[in-house]
């Protein structure tokens, strides 16, 4: 289960909302759950509906806390998700390395975000399972890297197994994030919260990008 | 473990909803499991490949198989015998039953059961149970779509609306309603999905297996979380206080659904067979209260009639919230006469009253227009 509410309130610049999205199996929860509770649990169970967890971030100087929504991958439970693509600030888009399929299936899920979340959302790819990858790798990094420039966001690889880039996709989605409000707002990162992300979404989102 | 190039099916090339019905795939699979008693699937020679219907959903049953059992079976080699049973008794059940339809939780379920009959009876006479458990009590479950699960979540939530208004109207108002599906785990794998107490879960499948409808998991969990009215309204007031600091209301909505997802697991999963008896005690009631409301509420929903929005979107949780602002009410208001002759002097004094007020409108009135033509 999640460890929810890692730190108190009142102690943070930012709350970004974050959809973690992709096939059933391709290490959604295992990649959350190593960000929030810095474990890996080889014997986790499929998730059903959605589960939500914290974690608090230091980016730049900025105190940034994410609420982590992980959605089952089957399909029958996308209109659970839906709600809460709702007020998303990014999307974190995952395939499995070693299992091409859930690659291949990728176009569905970026039409997905398309269609529910605000547009232009800034999203990130995330190759999981790089450990076993190593000896069973079915999609090649140069491949990924294409997929992701075609649609413009940035591709990164896992492995919540052996903790590799974990912290590294969060810090780069949280990037992206401020990225996406410097362009929207036309002016440097505010300082204060009530310069943050509009957590409803409604806000400082006239502009349309092309991306997702 | 076994990786996914072991698997011996394909997925469907197209969905053909009214094809003819898989009898291959049924003799196939079933010839597979008979050779299975001694030796694992995985280490079998690999079968020719068999096209599955697509309501059988091989690739995500065989992503939730490889992430099953580790509790109940926690020898290595006998989960991976049983997990071998465990898929083939889905996907043999669903291509025989295509109008059931396979969703992430029903492996849980139809886990628990051979992990119960297992011991006692051979795999064959397992299979029966779950299929038969499938077209009854799981029927809701594994319809197309996910909404006859919906409907559940809604009608459960107009049950705490009947019976406890403030609850549930303070959920909804910190937007934890049945539309955050906030408790479709539990009530879709029978609670199997969230608890390890293996005591409190047989205690449960009693109680859902003996039911005749495929209700009782939600007067149960009704009756689960107005057990925990006092715990849920201090999350809620913790949550708004937080959000007080930073004025977030989604915050608050996270925080609160964060918790009441973890309920079964912090406080059911540690209770005795008596407080599960006396929480089956209170669904029994409720199920004698609200069975025409459930049935109601299901219905309306799949009927489109209930929109998801909230409390005062539907007509039963509206009334509740209504009766709960008439608490609010003084005294006085609230009691209206309820002797005929009582109501009759109200209205007499009334009209009495209105009629002298008019009467001395339209006096000082006259009085007024006499004044200005002089």
């Amino acid at each position: 289960m999640a460890k929810a509410g890692s730190s108190p309130g009142g102690d943070c610049d930012y709350i970004f909302k974050i959809i973690v999205i992709g096939d059933s199996g391709v290490g959604k929860s295992s990649l959350t759950v190593r960000l929030s509770e810095d474990v890996f649990y080889k014997d986790y169970a499929s998730t059903i509906a959605i589960d939500f967890r914290m974690h608090q971030m230091q980016y730049m100087d900025k105190r940034v806390r994410l609420q982590i929504w992980d959605t089952a991958g089957q399909e029958r439970f996308q209109s659970v998700a839906t709600a809460f693509y709702r007020g998303a600030n990014g999307v974190m888009l995952c395939f499995d390395l070693t299992h091409r399929p859930s690659f291949q299936h990728l176009e569905q899920w970026v039409e997905r975000v398309k269609q529910q979340a605000l547009p232009g959302i800034p999203c990130l790819l995330i190759g999981c399972k790089s450990d076993e990858a190593r000896d069973n790798r079915q999609v090649t990094n140069d491949e990924a890297i294409a997929w992701a420039k075609q649609h413009n966001m940035f591709f990164i690889e896992t492995s919540a197994k052996e903790k590799e880039n974990v912290q590294q996709a969060f810090q780069q989605i949280t990037k992206s994030i401020f990225e996406d409000m410097k362009d929207r707002n036309g002016k440097n990162l505010p300082t204060a919260r009530e310069g943050s992300v509009n957590l409803e979404g409604q806000a400082n989102h006239k502009e349309k990008k092309s991306c997702c | 473990m076994h990786t996914r190039d072991a698997l011996d099916v394909q997925e469907p090339q197209a969905s053909h909803p009214h094809a003819a019905p898989p009898k291959r795939a049924v003799s196939q699979l079933s010839r597979r499991v008979k050779g299975e008693g001694s030796v694992p699937a995985a280490s079998a020679s690999p079968p020719p490949a068999i096209i599955l219907p697509e309501n059988c959903q091989p690739r995500v049953v065989d992503a939730d198989i490889q992430r099953s059992l580790w509790a109940l079976f926690p020898e290595t080699t006998k989960r991976m015998e049983m997990r071998s049973h465990l898929k083939n008794m889905l996907l043999r059940i669903l291509a025989h039953h295509r109008d059931r339809h396979y969703y992430q939780g029903l492996h849980e379920l139809m886990g628990y059961v051979l992990y119960v009959m297992a011991p006692h009876r051979p795999y064959e006479d397992i299979l029966p149970v779950c299929e038969r458990l499938l077209c009854t009590r799981w029927r809701s479950f594994s319809e197309p779509k996910l909404a006859n699960s919906e409907a559940l979540l809604y009608a459960m939530h107009a049950v705490l609306a009947e019976e406890d208004a403030e609850l549930a109207m303070k959920l909804e108002k910190c937007g934890v309603g049945p539309e955050t599906h906030y408790a479709v785990s539990w009530v879709i794998t029978w609670y199997v999905h969230c608890i390890d107490n293996l005591v409190v879960l047989g205690r449960l499948f009693d109680f859902f297996i003996a039911d005749e409808t495929d209700t009782a998991v939600v007067f149960f969990t009704a009756a689960f979380v107005l057990s925990e009215r006092e715990q849920l309204l201090q999350w809620i007031a913790d949550a708004e206080a937080e959000a007080g600091e930073i004025g977030d209301d989604v915050m608050v909505m996270a925080r609160v659904y964060s918790k009441i997802t973890t309920l079964p697991k912090t406080k059911l999963e540690h209770q005795t067979v008596e407080s599960v008896n006396r929480l089956i005690e209170r669904s029994i009631t409720l199920r004698r209260k609200y069975t025409e409301l459930v049935q109601l509420e299901k219905h309306n929903f799949l009927d489109g009639n209930v929109r998801k929005l909230g409390l005062l979107a539907n007509r039963r949780t509206r009334n509740a919230a209504l009766r709960l602002l008439w608490r609010f009410l003084p005294r006085e208001w609230r009691s209206p006469a309820s002797e005929n002759k009582r109501r009759l002097a109200l209205l007499t004094t009334g009209i009495a009253l209105a009629a002298a007020t008019i009467a001395i409108t339209m006096g000082s009135g006259d009085k007024g227009g006499h004044h200005r033509l002089s």
